[in-house]
């Protein structure tokens, strides 16, 4: 369904933050990228829905397709109505509006007939705590209610797929467990297409399909979700996970540092 | 190739010889260039004002030029936009002095008072429309002033309303008040009009002040009806004098109190903001209006604008802009005449102004004259009146009473 | 007491004033976070142009004012197409910089068009009667200017609050990439932020200029209008409205009570005194959203 064949970011005409990215999204398919600060996913979710312009990065080489239609031509607010929505990173809730009127924003990227309060019931359905805080603001919610805002604000145009930036960020282990729970049961009645970034590698792969490493702004790695979890690099770097008590060699760094390289 | 290039060359010289010779033809010895500086407001606040006495001035040098030039001298006028903004008249000023500027024209009271020292310093002559400022003309320096000062325009309104007052009977002290723009052209007549106005017989009430373009005066004019005021004065624009007529009538003040402005309240705008509540309104102002047809200056103002500007825009401003322009020339004339031409610069005008005694002004004021120790014009000031939409003599050549700090 | 009620009504007429020109500038912060120092230019615009519909078209006066309203809605559309349109994406400062650029090529092109050395008079459309109302007697075309404040911010209250299009606008006035990843076209709502403010700039000049006469000097009441929208917390529109009553009403009360004492105009200082207090005890304005930081 989205398909990245060797895209290559660049910011004012100099900074190269991608180079040369591949990777697909298939239909009803959960997709984590993984990968620690700075790797570049951000920037990979921002160029699928052309967020980067506003930013002034610009795709100098390769290909976005999402069914089929070129979406590096599209403005944002187009891709959001072909039924890609980005979740961004922090949230990024309309602080002084209240929590409906956020949810109702959400709905202006669905195309056809309307169905505002139809989806308003569903959402509150998914997020029960959302439905007493409809009329608050939503900038004094909590950093949990507000991620259930931000997710739902996305879900009101129905969209085909989302692009996930780090819903566990800055929230507690309890609240990450509960909003991770929520996603994996949209998915499943949805049908939606979920892209999710994220740097707790753990939880990710625990609902995720398919996933992808980054680094340096390259994909460096990907397989299944057993493959990678069985992948003892990830399982080292991204999950924290060794064979704890065991000395370990420093061998063992170079070789994955020396192996990343020539990826 | 080389041949074209050479031929370019060729040509660039004889172009450039031509230029010499005509340059040198164009200026021939004879005749001498006196350049006039004019410190323009233009824009700004006094925008409207300023550029109708921009068009009077420079229309009567053209018109001289062309009819009767001063035989041996070019005169040349730079203009430099100043805004009235009094941080923007010094500049000008070094500039008009680095091109050597024998004599200048200020606009507004602004200028007249930020530029008096500097103009002393430089012994540049000045005429000056800034009567609102007294230390210009105390001591006599280099400033000129074109009419009386201010509180001689507020004085020759209180002269003609006392008149009228006990013709008419009364034997009470009639009420004045001014309502006025709060800067220093709007206030300039208090200080010394107020104690005069005591002296003579008035009662004088406080005075009320606004600030800018206003858009409804209601509560100033209100104070001066629950005063009971009889004569209201106010040394202020065309725009604001409307407006404060308009809310006279509406509060229905029209023809109880008798509203005065100065001679920048006697142009037909104030006529064709204010429609019918200019009606009985005076102006008091230095210089006849164009209602009269068989004056030599109002003449020359309509065959000036009909052979410069297409046709005639009866502009009160306009005739104060041709009086600057014909003092100047005629000292200049008189300088050319007594010390010959090619000796016309600052000193000589300065010496002209103060030394040549009476100047024609072809009817439009009183005659001017300058004394080593007076640099107010005139002492007579003249009334007009709005009727039908027209401003028409009321009282021409009243006294003034001469006031001086 | 008849002076009080009088500086009252006055204050109120000349405030709701204040209110309308000052409701084009929050309408386009609240949409676009730009603080827009042309509005006075456009007023100036709108002015000029129906005197020239009514004057040099000989137009009748009802289509004149449609005209006018038209070629308002043209000229928002201009500024924002060339104006705004290019700085999207680019700091906000510099946006705010090219609104000062903006008034400053409106003050020439008006003077190239119209001169600036004439006050251009409307025609009387509303007639000049003074309308007396328990001793206080006030003319019709404040009472209309009123009137109009008074109906147009109900509207625009109305439509922030519960149109889609209002809250379209205020989701890009919060996170401009957040609305456009919602769906929302940030370039439409630009273009109507700057339509409406033309127009509600177009209603403001006409009204002015049926008072005042049209010259170039109309755009001053624009330095008016900056501390009443500062007062009322740059995004409210109840409070531009509130604000704009209160400055009115504070410069004819400074002008009646304190003028005498201070011997000089203090009606144009006063606002700002107003101001000063105000943002002291409320740092964003009478009725400002406060900036929400969650620590």
């Amino acid at each position: 369904m989205l398909q990245l064949n060797n895209v290559e970011v660049m910011f004012n005409n100099v900074i190269l933050v991608l180079r040369g990215v591949s990777l697909h999204v298939d239909p009803d398919c959960i997709v984590a990228l993984l990968g620690a600060n700075g790797a570049g996913k951000t920037t990979t979710l921002s160029s699928i829905t052309g967020l980067i312009k506003t930013e002034l990065g610009e795709v100098t080489e390769g290909t976005i397709e999402f069914e089929g239609k070129d979406l590096t031509k599209m403005s944002t607010e187009k891709i959001a109505q072909e039924g890609v929505v980005q979740v961004m990173e922090g949230r990024r809730l309309f602080a002084h509006l209240t929590v409906e009127e956020n949810l109702r924003v959400g709905a202006r990227a669905k195309k056809g007939r309307s169905t505002i309060n139809e989806d308003l019931d569903i959402i509150y359905g998914y997020f029960r705590r959302l439905k007493d805080l409809r009329h608050a603001t939503a900038g004094y919610c909590s950093g949990g209610e507000q991620q259930m805002v931000s997710i739902g604000r996305a879900l009101m145009s129905r969209p085909k797929l989302i692009l996930l930036d780090e819903p566990s960020m800055g929230l507690s282990p309890l609240m990450v467990t509960e909003i991770f729970r929520i996603i994996k049961m949209i998915h499943r009645e949805k049908k939606t297409a979920i892209l999710l970034v994220e740097q707790n590698a753990p939880q990710a792969l625990d609902i995720a399909n398919y996933g992808y490493v980054m680094e340096n702004g390259r994909i460096v790695l990907d397989g299944t979700q057993k493959d990678l979890k069985e992948n003892e690099d990830v399982r080292e770097f991204y999950m924290g996970l060794s064979n704890v008590g065991k000395k370990k060699s420093y061998r063992d760094v170079k070789h994955y540092r020396r192996r990343k390289r020539w990826l | 190739m080389k041949f074209r290039s050479k031929g370019k060359w060729t040509l660039a010289m004889i172009v450039v010889g031509l230029c010499l010779v005509v340059g040198a033809m164009g200026s021939p010895a004879w005749s001498k260039e006196v350049k006039l500086g004019v410190f323009g407001d233009v824009t700004g606040p006094i925008a409207f004002t300023g550029q109708q006495f921009w068009k009077g001035y420079s229309d009567y040098f053209k018109w001289i030029e062309k009819h009767d030039p001063i035989e041996g001298v070019k005169i040349d006028l730079l203009m430099e936009d100043t805004g009235y903004d009094p941080k923007r008249y010094l500049p000008v000023l070094k500039k008009f002095e680095a091109e050597g500027i024998s004599a200048g024209y200020i606009m507004g009271t602004n200028g007249t008072a930020t530029m008096n020292d500097e103009l002393r310093r430089l012994k540049i002559p000045c005429v000056s429309e800034g009567s609102g400022f007294p230390p210009a003309i105390e001591p006599p320096g280099y400033i000129f002033l074109l009419r009386p000062l201010y509180p001689d325009v507020f004085a020759a309104a209180c002269i003609h309303f006392m008149e009228l007052w006990k013709k008419a009977g009364h034997k009470e002290k009639p009420k004045v008040m001014s309502i006025t723009w709060d800067v220093p052209y709007g206030t300039a007549h208090l200080e010394l009009g107020n104690p005069w106005a005591e002296k003579y017989g008035f009662k004088v009430l406080p005075t009320q002040l606004f600030a800018g373009q206003p858009n409804d005066l209601s509560t100033q004019l209100l104070r001066a009806k629950s005063m009971g005021a009889d004569l209201v004065f106010s040394n202020i624009l065309e725009g604001q004098f409307a407006v404060l007529l308009k809310d006279a009538r509406r509060l229905g003040l029209q023809g109880k109190i008798q509203f005065a402005g100065g001679s920048e309240c006697r142009g037909s705008e104030v006529v064709k903001l204010a429609g019918k509540a200019a009606e009985g309104a005076w102006s008091v102002s230095h210089f006849v209006d164009w209602s009269q047809k068989d004056n030599k200056g109002i003449q020359l103002g309509m065959k000036m604008q009909k052979e410069f500007r297409g046709g005639v825009d009866y502009q009160t401003q306009y005739l104060m802009g041709v009086i600057p322009a014909r003092i100047t020339a005629q000292a200049i004339r008189y300088a050319a005449k007594t010390d010959g031409p090619d000796k016309v610069d600052a000193a000589a005008i300065y010496k002209a102004l103060t030394t040549m005694g009476k100047i024609d002004m072809l009817g439009l004021t009183a005659e001017v004259e300058y004394s080593p120790t007076e640099r107010r014009p005139f002492k007579y000031l003249n009334v007009s009146k709005c009727v039908d939409g027209t401003w028409v003599e009321e009282k021409y050549g009243i006294e003034v009473p001469w006031l001086k700090p | 007491m008849t002076e009080l009620f009088q500086a009252i009504a006055s204050g109120l007429m000349v405030g709701s004033l204040y209110s309308l020109i000052g409701l084009g500038i929050v309408v386009i912060y609240k949409s676009t976070r730009v603080f827009n120092f042309a509005q006075g230019g456009l007023l100036m615009v709108g002015a000029y142009l129906a005197w020239s519909f009514m004057e040099q078209a000989g137009m009748p006066i009802w289509a004149a004012l449609i005209c006018g309203l038209v070629s308002a809605i043209f000229i928002g559309f201009l500024v924002e197409r060339f104006g705004m349109r290019r700085m999207i994406g680019q700091p906000i400062l510099s946006l705010i910089i090219v609104t000062l650029a903006l008034q400053a090529l409106i003050d020439g092109v008006v003077t190239l068009f119209w001169g600036q050395n004439n006050y251009l008079v409307y025609p009387e459309f509303i007639p000049p009667n003074p309308v007396e109302f328990l001793n206080v007697i006030l003319s019709l075309q404040h009472i209309i200017v009123f009137v109009v404040t008074m109906v147009v911010i109900t509207v625009f209250i109305l439509f922030f609050q519960y149109s889609r299009w209002g809250l379209d606008m205020r989701a890009v006035a919060e996170d401009h990439q957040a609305a456009m990843c919602m769906g929302v076209s940030i370039k439409v709502v630009f273009v109507m932020a700057w339509v409406i403010s033309a127009v509600l700039a177009y209603i403001g000049g006409v009204l002015l200029g049926s008072i005042n006469g049209v010259s170039t000097s109309l755009h001053h009441i624009a330095s008016n209008c900056f501390p009443v929208v500062l007062l009322g917390g740059l995004e409210s529109i109840p409070g531009v409205l509130i604000a704009g009553l209160i400055v009115g009403i504070l410069e004819y009360l400074s002008g009646l009570y304190l003028d005498p004492i201070v011997g000089a105009s203090t009606r144009e200082i006063a606002p700002y005194c107003i101001l000063v207090l105000v943002l002291m005890i409320k740092p964003y304005g009478l009725f400002g959203l406060p900036r929400i930081e969650r620590i």
